[in-house]
């Protein structure tokens, strides 16, 4: 895209008044979106280039990006942000980076840069139709996203530069039903770090129209969730994302530094015993993974909690430095136009040892969470989270009773880890649709096995909880 | 090239290349971001950027790109795949550009821009965002920390032209300060115990460098994570709900939202089939007005280059009117209502409030508390996304507040959730105060304070 020389002289100018380091990032994407909305096809393209630079110093950086991939922008734009981070001019020598190998297969089978709009449309399509034979439909929506990014990292960090490709293929379905009034929706989603060849077999597109379709019809018949403190078991997979929220963003090493709920805490209990938490991008593709991040570390499997004791923030190049640790490659930029923060990857709780049946069984009466509303949020200071929950079953006497729809959940991040007192055996990663969203948007996934909650506020829209009566 | 240029010209290139007609929105855009850490800038982002997006028609189909390349040489590349794909969308009578109508799209009166949001010297910028830290923390001593500090500026220039006449230039700026203060009461050593901390939100907005006050926003801030200190987990109850700017809003917002033709056509709104029904109780009258004299959200025309309008949406419960663009106006056989909005060169136009307010009653805020025994008065609500089901209308909101007992403010409560029905909340607001307050955040929302008789709370 951008000559290598060209990159070595622009970094060379950024750190002429003595940066700790500078690097820059070139990009050229093609996204391309898909959908059947109201029983009609769309499509729309969007082409991204352009190229970020930032200057490191002193733990402070200074960032700025250009559409241009003309030389004289590029060193201007060198030149502006090394004298916007100040200093004392400085000699530089030459500067010499070397290419950095990769060891992961090309995550694009199929190209989605490449690849027409024609067999996207007929995915789509087939997902539609499946869509419609929901018994009762009004409205379903089919959303096929991908985009797929070429970038190129020059970095005096580690010396090097790194060409690789991120980006993701999103396949959503949504169907709407009435019956004699009684308006609800079904939702399923899948995204992928590859093209159009992960949407086969479990992930077919029929496969995942007929699973909106079947929450759908489940909803139909659900009552209003009751209201309350009460224990919830939490279905395996994407419920994840109680954790991505209720703790992973309070262990963001930026979110540590302005004193998060987890400031502090390293190396003391925040969990249960029971509790082992990793953020991990090293699972090729999920929608969290890379080889390398933003920044030119190699991914990693981060441990963050091991058996209730917390054991490592999740850190870029400039908190690790603060910190005195080795950064833990989770260093991520929505696009060209953002420098890199600490971000999540795919975060889960591993496996524990118990029988997901019994862990029902013994449960005498609460909520069994199964499909999360995809969404959620948290005040990393004082750990106060939500993360909703669209559709749960109602425990009763240690069986699972009738379908109950729209809750949220509340609770503060700790509290929530120590009131934990089961885990199941049974850990699913998932290829969760969800994008997460700190002033940049990045893909992550999430996953867990089968957990309970002794205790969490649940907002219901039905009655006030009463227990088992 | 300048905008207006290149964006006749692309409309050009793509009906050489074979679209029925055309429409280019070229935008450029230069922003500046600032994170402050302990009254340092911690990160100073610059972005300087500009693309377009294309909209073109083809034997009744219509196609969207965007590029971020302003070469025009790469512009043909992107027309084609364009026009290819463009080939497997469903036809459909209703897509089309609107005509011009003359004097319009030049109209330039209702413009915000301030030159000093591009001329003043960053080192001002960053003075500026300190100050919101100092004021915060000079607010009181129990301010311990700062859990986010941004300020931000931009300046968009845009040109739109299409082949059906409209061509017309406009510019905009918005400067805003941005804090999340922290408040801790001591713990029995005497230092803040983080136990006790709470986070109060300060944020402000305006067009103009000069009208945004760093004191106000850090001051605002700290004084709602003060009022917060204390607070202990709520119960479950049944209490009239009071709702200040602050939160009600995000009420206000939703309608907004879901008011759009477009998801009402697709069934994908709770306003469907409810035109001219009763939605609200009769003390409320929405309103959407996009030629506001001095309204962060007022412009001549809006992003198809239709004119703005002003319109009652909710007249006293009623529902009166829906938000349109030109092809929901289309389908729906009625007149776009200038609301087709972007949120950047990279998507096609979508349905938007322009300022969307409810609009003010004739009692005060303080009347209001005083006529409330057993009250909520809801300071914060979150994770709104999240929480509202856009089918059915149901929504269970976490949030906090401060109970109201024989009309008084009392102990603040946190950890509960406010529940019910949308409809059946509008319903029940019952008072409307004189206090209204422009909220901004992805909408331009303006509210009063407001009395909602029964709302379910759920907590311990």
């Amino acid at each position: 895209m951008i000559d290598h020389d060209l990159l070595k002289k622009a970094l060379a100018v950024a750190i002429g008044k003595g940066a700790d380091f500078a690097d820059i990032f070139v990009e050229k994407s093609l996204y391309n979106w898909v959908s059947a909305d109201d029983r009609k096809i769309e499509t729309d393209l969007a082409a991204e280039r352009g190229v970020g630079l930032r200057v490191v110093t002193g733990g402070r950086s200074y960032y700025a990006m250009t559409n241009s991939f003309e030389e004289a922008e590029i060193l201007k734009l060198a030149a502006y942000v090394r004298d916007a981070a100040g200093g004392a001019n400085k000699e530089i020598g030459v500067i010499d980076l070397r290419q950095k190998d990769l060891g992961w297969e090309h995550p694009f089978k199929i190209s989605a840069a490449q690849a027409s709009a024609g067999p996207k449309a007929d995915i789509v399509k087939r997902a539609e139709q499946r869509a419609w034979e929901t018994p009762h439909a009004v409205q379903a929506t089919v959303r096929y996203r991908d985009h797929e990014r070429a970038v190129t990292l020059a970095s005096t960090l580690n010396d090097s530069i790194i060409s690789h490709t991120l980006g993701l293929t999103e396949f959503a379905v949504i169907v709407i039903v009435d019956k004699n009034g009684t308006r609800e929706s079904g939702v399923f989603g899948r995204s992928f770090y590859g093209g159009l060849e992960k949407l086969e077999g479990k992930y077919a597109p029929e496969k995942i129209a007929a699973n909106a379709a079947e929450m759908a019809t489940i909803m139909l018949g659900a009552k209003d969730c009751p209201r309350g403190e009460m224990p919830v078991v939490f279905a395996p997979g994407d419920n994840g994302i109680l954790f991505h929220e209720s703790c992973g963003h309070g262990m963001e090493a930026d979110l540590v530094e302005k004193g998060s709920n987890f400031a502090g805490q390293m190396d003391k209990p925040v969990a249960s015993k029971l509790v082992t938490l990793v953020d991990d991008g090293t699972i090729p593709g999920y929608p969290g993974s890379f080889e390398y991040d933003d920044e030119g570390t190699p991914s990693q499997n981060t441990v963050m909690i091991e058996k209730g004791i917390l054991k490592n923030y999740l850190h870029s190049a400039i908190t690790a430095k603060k910190f005195g640790v080795q950064p833990t490659g989770s260093a991520r930029r929505e696009s060209y136009k953002f420098p890199p923060i600490p971000r999540m990857r795919n975060t889960y709780i591993l496996a524990g040892e118990s029988d997901p049946e019994d862990i029902i069984k013994n449960t005498p009466h609460g909520l069994y969470a199964v499909e999360t509303g995809g969404g959620g949020q948290v005040n990393p200071i004082t750990g106060e989270f939500i993360t909703s929950i669209k559709l749960g079953y109602l425990i009763q006497n240690g069986k699972i009773t009738h379908p109950v729809r729209g809750a949220s959940i509340i609770g503060r991040g700790i509290d929530t880890l120590r009131n934990i007192d089961r885990v199941g055996s049974d850990l699913e990663i998932t290829y969760s649709p969800g994008r997460c969203g700190k002033g940049q948007n990045v893909p992550v996934g999430v996953g867990m096995p089968t957990v309970r909650v002794k205790s969490l506020n649940v907002g219901g829209t039905g009655e006030a909880y009463e227990g088992g009566k | 090239m300048n905008r207006l240029e290149l964006a006749e010209r692309l409309v050009e290139r793509a009906r050489k290349l074979g679209a029925d007609e055309a429409e280019a929105y070229v935008l450029q855009s230069s922003s500046v971001e600032i994170h402050v850490v302990n009254e340092q800038a911690d990160s100073v982002n610059y972005k300087d950027s500009g693309g377009y997006g294309l909209r073109l028609l083809k034997d009744g189909r219509m196609g969207f790109a965007s590029s971020s390349d302003l070469d025009l040489s790469a512009a043909d590349d992107i027309i084609r795949k364009l026009i290819d794909n463009t080939a497997r969308h469903s036809r459909d009578e209703h897509n089309v550009l609107p005509q011009s109508v003359p004097g319009t799209a030049d109209d330039r009166s209702l413009e915000l821009y301030d030159e000093t949001v591009k001329t003043t010297p960053i080192g001002k910028k960053i003075e500026k965002a300190i100050t919101i830290e100092k004021a915060a923390k000079a607010a009181d001593p129990r301010i311990v920390q700062i859990g986010w500090l941004q300020y931000g500026d931009g300046a968009d220039e845009y040109a739109i032209v299409s082949s059906k006449g409209v061509k017309g230039e406009m510019r905009d700026t918005s400067a805003y300060g941005y804090i999340m203060a922290v408040g801790m009461e001591s713990g029995s050593d005497g230092s803040p115990d983080p136990a006790t901390a709470q986070t109060g939100n300060g944020l402000d907005v305006k067009a103009f460098l000069s009208e945004l006050d760093p004191e106000y926003i850090g001051k605002k801030g700290a004084g709602y994570a003060l009022r917060m200190l204390g607070a202990e987990d709520g119960a479950t109850s049944e209490l009239t709900g009071i709702f200040p700017p602050e939160s009600g809003h995000s009420f206000v917002d939703l309608v907004a939202d879901m008011i759009s033709a477009d998801l009402v056509q697709k069934k994908k709104s709770i306003f469907t089939g409810k035109l001219g029904e009763m939605v609200a109780s009769d003390k409320v009258t929405i309103i959407d007005d996009g030629r506001l004299k001095g309204g962060m959200g007022s412009s001549a025309v809006d992003a198809e280059g239709v004119p703005t309008t002003t319109k009652n949406i909710i007249k006293n419960g009623r529902l009166e009117q829906l938000l349109y663009d030109c092809y929901t106006a289309h389908r729906g056989n009625t007149l776009p209502t200038g609301n087709a909005g972007r949120r950047s060169y990279t998507t096609r136009p979508g349905i938007g409030p322009t300022n969307f307010y409810l609009q003010k009653g004739d009692i005060s805020r303080d009347e209001i508390i005083g006529s409330v025994q057993n009250g909520l008065y809801v300071t914060e609500l979150s994770g709104l996304h999240a929480s509202v089901d856009p089918v059915t209308g149901n929504f269970s909101i976490p949030c906090k507040g401060i109970l109201i007992k024989g009309g008084e403010l009392g102990r603040p409560v946190t950890n509960i959730t406010v529940s019910g029905n949308i409809f059946d909340f509008f319903k029940s607001i019952d008072a409307v105060a004189d206090d209204l307050t422009w909220e901004i955040q992805d909408s331009v929302i303006g509210v009063p304070t407001f009395r909602v008789d029964g709302i379910k709370v759920s907590g311990r």
